[in-house]
């Protein structure tokens, strides 16, 4: 081995990478042509990237306004966990709110309505 | 054609024959890397046509992505070829060089004797075995940081790791390096 610091040991290897680079041939330029036209056609046109920033956020938005939908709709046992905990506790307080409504005689407003309507009528 | 096309076309120019040889180096085929590197562009174009100042770091990015893509697929589908085709020096290299050097496109002032020229290939030629023979993350540091003349913290980008990896990986390459090519004259 000869005593090549790193430095100029990685020089030698580069330069013989940019020799190795030196091999297209005509065939092989025209291929790399051909590839560019191929790739510059995926170029979107300015108006529909523009049309694609406008709306990203809306998506975005209405995506996550959805899951979130979708979350409290679906059935507990449908969601993944942290989320069917979630749910149950929400569950747990409307039913807790509906027992403290009867608790606290609010049945007796509704037995006191229907008579009123049954009187009038 | 627009602006952008015309400076996303010069782009291309400036990269697709140092990335076709990083494919080719990784990979091993000549087809299969023009393949890669035809997506790289495309991808490229498709999505981040309007981003011309990261052009070259999303650009390795995605090189880098397609080529670790096909490793993993490769490797899945037969590791005992893919060892094979890597093992096969000779053929490698053929592979690799492919045609005559062409003078022409020798930087200025190189006007070198066939002697000189024929030196130069044959160390070229086994270079790039040696580099073939790497793993594939040092080979991708190795070429990132030396041949690209990326930095740390763009090359760390393009292999998707953190710049202390990089750091691994190229020290571990340059060390291999040095025992495959250790009597070579450079």
């Amino acid at each position: 081995m000869t005593a090549h610091t790193d430095d100029q040991f990685v020089r030698s290897l580069t330069r013989a990478l940019d020799i190795a680079m030196q091999d297209d041939d005509q065939e092989l330029l025209n291929k790399f042509a051909a590839m560019r036209t191929e790739a510059l056609r995926h170029v979107p046109q300015e108006g529909a990237r523009n049309a694609r920033r406008f709306f990203a956020p809306a998506f975005s938005a209405a995506a996550a306004i959805l899951l979130v939908a979708l979350v409290i709709i679906l059935p507990g046992r449908e969601a993944p966990g942290e989320v069917v905990a979630a749910v149950d506790e929400f569950d747990m307080l409307v039913e807790s709110e509906d027992l403290e409504m009867f608790a606290q005689g609010d049945i007796e407003f509704y037995l006191w309505l229907e008579s009123e309507l049954a009187s009038r009528s | 054609m627009s602006n952008t096309r015309l400076q996303l076309n010069d782009f291309f120019v400036s990269v697709q024959r140092r990335a076709l040889k990083q494919a080719e180096f990784a990979i091993g085929d000549r087809d299969e890397a023009m393949d890669l590197l035809q997506e790289a562009m495309i991808r490229l174009a498709k999505n981040y046509s309007d981003r011309a100042d990261d052009w070259p770091k999303l650009f390795q990015r995605i090189l880098q992505n397609l080529i670790r893509d096909w490793y993993r697929r490769k490797k899945v589908r037969s590791i005992l070829v893919w060892w094979n085709q890597v093992g096969d020096e000779h053929n490698t290299v053929e592979e690799v060089l492919g045609s005559e050097v062409d003078t022409q496109e020798a930087p200025p002032g190189a006007q070198q004797s066939p002697e000189k020229l024929q030196k130069n290939r044959q160390i070229a030629e086994r270079v790039v075995a040696a580099i073939r023979q790497l793993p594939f993350r040092q080979q991708q540091a190795f070429t990132l940081r030396a041949w690209w003349g990326h930095d740390l913290r763009e090359t760390a980008f393009a292999m998707g790791c953190s710049e202390g990896s990089v750091k691994t990986h190229y020290s571990r390459a340059i060390s291999r390096l040095r025992e495959l090519l250790g009597d070579f004259e450079l």
